[in-house]
């Protein structure tokens, strides 16, 4: 069709042909399906029956009125903001500890236990967990001699999982943050200790300003993972006990698969994406603007 | 003799506790998967019966796990190679042409990183449903193959953004086709990249939990979905440590794979994270 071949140009037409599998993947798999539960959203559906009944905003307006939802958005909010400021913390600096290891054997040693954890699927981690926190015969417990319910105590589980998902990606969170530490050029330090800085201000004035972009990688990154966290709590608590570790993620299968309300766990899905988008633009946008600052 | 500054003993000191207690739960958990049944509520924290190596048979063959790791295996590679090669296409037409609406392309590819998976699971199971795939491999490789894209685009983003465009008009001049372009210029030189970016979202694929629990039944069921299986009915059947063998069964092929390609990962991660 050469007519249509006017005003675009050749590259850009190879392009979309390079580009045809990726799209066609990204629509059938992603797009479609999004905005088929976006329609769904404004239906009441049970997912059985043919009747779907049109009900405008009407699930969005639901929400307010769920009091498990609420107390699943203060869960993953607890959650979520745990996760995103003290694991980089903690991450940034296990990292410079891991780095500052002059050993290279102990130093790979190192960085090989505390990644380790992040290989193996959050639930089996899960699992993993659920023997150690096992109020009988479960180590922590034997090793402290004590016999709480860490998974069945309302005011700790929320804690007890927390714990779980630092252990297994705290060592990943520093892996990124020592990849930052090790492409600060070497002349930099060197000139600092010239100056007189030690160890703090090598830190302060050397590697932190170094590390910005890696830092906002390891928050966005726990934020887009924490905020829609589901393995580990299934597994561990299905968000129990009497949702006292229910979140989000837990909440909307729970109304799709359990009480066949689809419609409503579409709503529900379209508010968790727009609050990531939302979060991570924000925090984007700050952290760019401050970098503009400086 | 050298004099240690205090705050060097403490930090050795804080890291060596540290990684012992992050590698507390795998020790206890290999060990307590020697154990005998018998021997399970024992407060030793070792096996003193003997090692039981059944129960790592009894999981691999009577519970049906190698079948189970056929199918991660079957699964995972072939969303992976599909993944990759859909990744380097389209990274080709997005970052080595004028390609006008690659911005458009890459913001739909983070926005699909961001998605919750609860956003499409419903929608993407009735179309299956329609299409007849639900219930067979194809109902994990699709899903698992778009997993793939987003890492895969973002580590050949930064790579072929170093590499010089001048090789593609070379051989362009030298008569090569654009497929020939990337089949005989840049796939050999991307190797390294694909092996960071393969290996990455393996992981992330085997390990996948969620689709795999809804879109398959048993006989296509993935590991970390037996293993949760195990789990539930080993507790009935009374042989506790031989879950905790079908735990170390799961996670033992991923540590083996990064005990030996360990550099990939701290490349990787640095690359695809960062400059994406």
């Amino acid at each position: 069709m050469p007519k249509i071949s006017i005003g675009i140009s050749a590259e850009t037409r190879t392009g979309w042909r390079f580009l045809s599998p990726a799209i066609l993947l990204v629509l059938a798999i992603a797009i479609i399906p999004a905005l088929y539960t976006l329609g769904m959203s404004f239906y009441s559906w049970n997912g059985l029956s043919a009747k779907w009944t049109f009900v405008g905003l009407q699930n969005y307006r639901d929400m307010l009125g769920d009091k498990t939802l609420m107390q699943a958005i203060r869960n993953t909010a607890i959650f979520t903001l745990a996760n995103v400021i003290l694991k980089p913390a903690a991450a940034l600096c296990l990292a410079y500890a891991i780095e500052s290891v002059r050993l290279t054997w102990l130093r790979v040693t190192y960085r090989t236990i505390f990644f380790s954890t992040s290989l193996i699927s959050a639930a089996i981690a899960a699992m993993i967990w659920s023997f150690v926190y096992e109020p009988n015969v479960g180590l922590l417990n034997r090793l402290l001699g004590s016999n709480h319910m860490w998974l069945g105590d309302r005011d700790l589980v929320l804690w007890s999982i927390f714990a779980v998902g630092f252990w297994q990606f705290l060592g990943q969170n520093a892996l990124i943050l020592m990849a930052g530490l090790q492409s600060v050029p070497r002349e930099l330090y060197d000139a600092a200790e010239m100056d007189g800085a030690r160890t703090w201000g090598m830190f302060r004035f050397v590697a932190f300003p170094h590390l910005k972009g890696f830092i906002a990688i390891v928050v966005v990154i726990n934020i887009i993972n924490n905020l829609k966290a589901y393995d580990l709590f299934k597994v561990m608590t299905d968000g129990g006990p009497r949702h006292a570790s229910e979140v989000v993620a837990t909440h909307i299968v729970k109304q799709a698969f359990e009480k066949g309300e689809l419609g409503y766990s579409a709503a529900m899905s379209y508010a968790l994406l727009l609050v990531t988008l939302v979060l991570v633009v924000i925090y984007l946008w700050l952290t760019e603007f401050r970098k503009e600052e400086a | 003799m050298r004099r240690y500054h205090p705050l060097t003993v403490v930090k050795h000191l804080v890291l060596c506790l540290l990684s012992l207690a992050f590698a507390g739960p795998f020790v206890w958990v290999i060990a307590t998967s020697l154990k005998a049944s018998s021997e399970f509520f024992s407060p030793n924290f070792l096996p003193m019966d003997g090692l039981q190596w059944e129960n790592y048979t009894q999981a691999f063959v009577t519970y049906g796990l190698a079948h189970n790791y056929f199918n991660s295996l079957t699964v995972t590679v072939a969303a992976v190679g599909l993944g990759l090669a859909i990744a380097l296409l389209a990274a080709y037409g997005m970052f080595r042409l004028r390609f006008r609406f690659r911005n458009t392309v890459f913001v739909a590819l983070v926005v699909v990183m961001m998605m919750p998976p609860q956003l499409t699971l419903i929608s993407q199971f009735l179309l299956f449903q329609k299409s007849g795939i639900l219930y067979s491999p194809l109902a994990l490789i699709l899903p698992y193959t778009l997993g793939v894209l987003p890492l895969s685009v973002f580590i050949l983003r930064s790579f072929f953004k170093e590499l010089p465009i001048d090789l593609d008009h070379a051989a362009r001049m030298d008569g090569a086709t654009d497929l020939q372009i990337v089949r005989l210029v840049l796939l050999p030189l991307s190797v390294p990249v694909l092996a960071t970016a393969g290996i990455l979202t393996f992981i992330q694929t085997w390990n996948e939990f969620l689709l795999a629990s809804i879109f398959v039944r048993s006989d296509w069921a993935t590991i970390p979905v037996a293993v949760a299986n195990i789990n539930n009915i080993a507790t009935q059947d009374g042989n506790q440590p031989m879950k905790f063998a079908a735990v170390v069964l799961s996670f033992l092929p991923l540590f083996v794979l990064f005990l030996f390609l360990q550099r990939f990962f701290v490349k990787g991660l640095a690359s695809g994270g960062v400059k994406g």
